[in-house]
């Protein structure tokens, strides 16, 4: 694997983090409106969730 | 890859080695600190001489005092946040799941979770049913009414989330338990050690056998369940049957794998010391009994940092055959609640329940309780036996038992065998010792 390919932990990392800003635009969009802030909030807890099983390894290896 | 990663819920986290999870450890235990001081009351007093730079490797957290029950009471009682009071971490109108505390040691806790922090509780529940070998496939019966108690809450959560298809048994009394089992097929059961028992029984006097009813795993909550109920359950049900331990304040903390010997520590999720009995600053060695001490390091509407779960566990070492690399608990010993000394002697109630379980099957329901007779502390044991008995075989079993009892416990009991249903049932938590002193 050269130096500039993702591992597949990398690129989950990287797609856990545009779920989360995928959400927050979702969310800004749609201020106001329960259907969309409360299942918003649904996405974010899994992101959250994913953040500690996935994202915490990658960043341990590029410390 | 792909067959190997189904082995495990989460394979990167599970078979991290050793001093990657330290540093996962360290890194979240850093955030909790912080996170803490900021939007916890309780903890701007607690650390307020902490830096959590300060925080450079995991001993480092000893700076930080131990939180005891007691602790939380305290900062719940009278407080004008109502209703959780100062434990709470995030503003009150985040709260949407209410649990709380048995209440077997005193003023029950109420534990405050967010839907942030209640899918982190979830996650961790997916962990331990994935490594008990529940699946998508499963049908599980929870028999149940939860009421506020968390642990079958965090089960059937996380069941749903694996794809099970739950089906809870609240509403019915035990016979009609037993027949939703039959009627749904349930392959797998979330229940108590105790009330995994008791269905077994009622079972066997409905003329029906239990082995035959296809479960194929059972998890246990809410008691310790020492190695011989275990595996008194495995006959009875003619199944696998998984132990786990945790508690309402700081979740479920460590669960069993298919090797069933000893329990995972949830690493990372979780910083987990295991203290010297005596003075709790010491880590002990493998092999030592020590109390567990439990910081949640993703649980952010109620913040827990060094929690004193006063639950007595033997440390294990990293080495399972599983792959797993997870530091490991041989055994949970029991509660330092129920520690006690009679006549000079340390008692721990689990050591009857073992004993019991191991080599006395005709013996069902008990109750042990000690009283102060003038100056001399006696220990008494009620049980029933699981059919009546002659007078002569009763004689017998009672001169073995207290034979055995002697050996293992160095008391001598007053043994009282009684009528069978005189003693109580439960369905939660189990009350079989009482302290009369």
């Amino acid at each position: 694997m050269n130096s500039q390919e993702k591992t597949p932990l990398q690129e989950m990392k990287l797609k856990i983090e545009q779920i989360e800003k995928l959400a927050w635009e979702l969310n800004d969009i749609g201020q106001g409106i329960p259907v969309i802030e409360k299942n918003v909030q649904n996405f974010l807890n899994t992101v959250f969730v994913l953040k500690f099983g996935i994202s915490d390894i990658t960043e341990i290896d590029s410390a | 890859m792909a067959e190997d990663s189904r082995k495990y819920w989460n394979p990167f986290t599970e078979t991290l080695p050793r001093e990657k999870i330290r540093a996962i450890q360290l890194k979240n235990l850093r955030k909790l600190v912080e996170y803490s001081q900021t939007n916890s009351i309780l903890y701007q007093d607690r650390l307020k001489d902490i830096n959590p730079e300060d925080i450079r490797t995991i001993e480092d957290v000893k700076q930080i005092p131990l939180l005891e029950k007691e602790d939380l009471r305290l900062a719940q009682e009278d407080k004008s946040n109502f209703l959780f009071g100062d434990v709470l971490g995030v503003p009150s109108e985040r709260v949407n799941h209410f649990r709380q505390t048995s209440g077997t040691t005193g003023k029950p806790v109420y534990v405050p979770e967010s839907s942030e922090s209640w899918s982190w509780r979830t996650e961790i529940w997916c962990h331990i049913l994935w490594m008990a070998g529940f699946r998508d496939t499963d049908r599980v019966f929870i028999p149940f009414g939860y009421n506020v108690y968390v642990a079958f809450w965090e089960g059937h959560y996380a069941a749903e989330k694996l794809g099970c298809m739950v089906v809870p048994g609240g509403a019915l009394d035990t016979k009609g338990r037993i027949n939703k089992i039959l009627e749904v097929k349930a392959t797998g059961l979330l229940n108590t050690p105790t009330y995994g028992m008791h269905l077994a029984e009622v079972a066997r006097k409905m003329g029906l056998d239990p082995r035959d009813f296809g479960i194929q795993r059972m998890i246990c909550a809410g008691e310790p369940m020492p190695q011989a109920t275990r595996r008194h359950l495995e006959s009875l049900w003619e199944t696998e049957v998984y132990d786990h331990i945790g508690g309402t304040e700081p979740c479920a903390w460590a669960g069993m794998c298919f090797q069933r010997k000893g329990l995972h520590i949830m690493e990372p999720y979780f910083l987990v010391e295991i203290l010297d009995l005596k003075t709790q600053s010491r880590e002990v060695e493998v092999g030592e009994l020590g109390v567990a001490v439990v910081t949640p390091l993703g649980r952010r509407s109620f913040p827990m940092i060094r929690f004193n779960t006063k639950d007595i566990v033997r440390k294990g070492e990293a080495d399972c055959d599983c792959g797993r690399t997870s530091m490991m608990i041989e055994e949970v010993a029991g509660r330092a609640d129920d520690l006690c000394k009679i006549r000079g002697v340390l008692f721990t109630p689990v050591s009857v329940e073992e004993l019991l379980r191991a080599e006395f099957s005709q013996i069902g329901e008990y109750e042990i309780s000690v009283e102060r007779q003038g100056v001399m502390d006696t220990i008494s044991l009620k049980f029933e036996t699981l059919e009546e008995i002659e007078e002569a075989a009763m004689r017998m079993l009672v001169a073995q038992l207290g034979e055995r009892l002697k050996v293992r416990t160095n008391l001598r009991f007053n043994l009282q065998p009684v009528k069978y249903r005189d003693l109580p049932r439960y369905t939660l938590k189990a009350k079989r010792f009482k302290d009369l002193r």
